[in-house]
């Protein structure tokens, strides 16, 4: 039975090599969980701002838009004739609203949207829109954008975070 | 018989891998991990420079519109020109290297532009009097730029176009 003594070695493993393969095994173990929880932090980070981004560069675009086509505009209060200026943009529970509808419908969900429009010049608005999760992944887009239309109105506020408008 | 052995043999060997297999082994499995760490923490922040990106292009379309706000509220291309002379910051140059100094690569924002008075014909053949406007906004210290070039029309009486 020669061709068995080598199946039936009884010889087992020393404590040392024990050891060093369990130390070995833990390493190996503990790295790849450091690297996966790496890795799925990192994802959470980067699909969260980017969702946050392109909220806030959808809404920009959308804003600049009407600016650009609106004939009258007026900044923060509700003006008193209404017939003037049928169309308003404003924030509520953080979402950006225009007239009654969701300005990027379900998109934003779960990122906070502000708005601050300012007056900087006879023609120029200057647009902020910041989006934000929980006080965290901040961004904003600021730009002045020409009211090509012209007419802002400036009687009451310079600044504020709503705007009424008016197309031709 | 023996062939039938032989290869038993092979088969049940519990040879297992020496201590410098290993030591290879998990060096390799550390540069592979290594690698897609570096990938990954590019694309992050790559995610973080595309919205300075977004921010930069924000700016080049305001500059575009003041541009096109000068432009609009002449009435002649002479006046035009006038409005646009002594403001441009940058005149035709198409090495953009040159463009930044040390000094503007601390500003956030750094822009040059470059307006051409240009007389162009249509599809019908009239004469279009305009400006082509090239507008660079560097961001991210000067590293990328943005380019947006527009061409703004010339007002002649009461049009206001842009």
């Amino acid at each position: 039975m020669r061709t068995f003594t080598y199946v039936d070695n009884k010889k087992g493993v020393t404590i040392i090599e024990l050891m060093i393969t369990l130390a070995m095994i833990l390493i190996v173990i503990g790295l790849s969980y450091l690297f996966y929880f790496y890795v799925v932090r990192s994802f959470e980070i980067s699909s969260t701002q980017s969702a946050v981004q392109e909220n806030v560069r959808l809404a920009k675009n959308l804003i600049d838009k009407e600016i650009r086509r609106a004939s009258y505009i007026k900044i923060e209060e509700p003006p008193d004739d209404v017939n003037k200026y049928n169309h308003h943009i404003m924030t509520a529970d953080g979402k950006i609203k225009k007239d009654t509808n969701y300005l990027l419908g379900n998109l934003s969900e779960g990122v906070e949207m502000g708005l601050l429009f300012t007056k900087t010049s006879d023609s120029f608005i200057e647009v902020t829109v910041t989006g934000s999760i929980d006080g965290d992944y901040e961004y904003s887009i600021t730009s002045e954008v020409l009211a090509l239309g012209g007419n802002i109105d400036n009687s009451i506020n310079d600044s504020g975070d709503e705007i009424y408008f008016k197309y031709e | 018989m023996d062939k039938i052995i032989s290869l038993i043999k092979k088969q049940i060997s519990n040879k297992g891998m020496t201590l410098v297999e290993v030591l290879i082994s998990i060096t390799i499995l550390s540069i592979i991990v290594v690698a897609f760490t570096n990938l990954l923490g590019w694309s992050t922040s790559n995610i973080f420079t595309m919205g300075v990106k977004s921010q930069a292009v924000a700016t080049a379309m305001e500059i575009t519109d003041r541009i096109g706000h000068k432009v609009a509220i002449t009435k002649k291309p002479e006046q035009g020109i006038a409005a646009l002379e002594g403001d441009a910051d940058w005149v035709g140059s198409e090495d953009f290297n040159d463009l930044y100094t040390e000094e503007s690569k601390t500003k956030e924002h750094v822009f040059y532009y470059d307006a051409k008075y240009k007389e162009v014909e249509d599809e019908i053949g009239s004469e279009i009097e305009g400006y082509e406007v090239t507008v660079v906004v560097f961001y991210e210290e000067a590293k990328y730029h943005v380019k947006l070039e527009s061409f703004i029309l010339q007002p002649k009486s009461s049009e206001t176009d842009d």
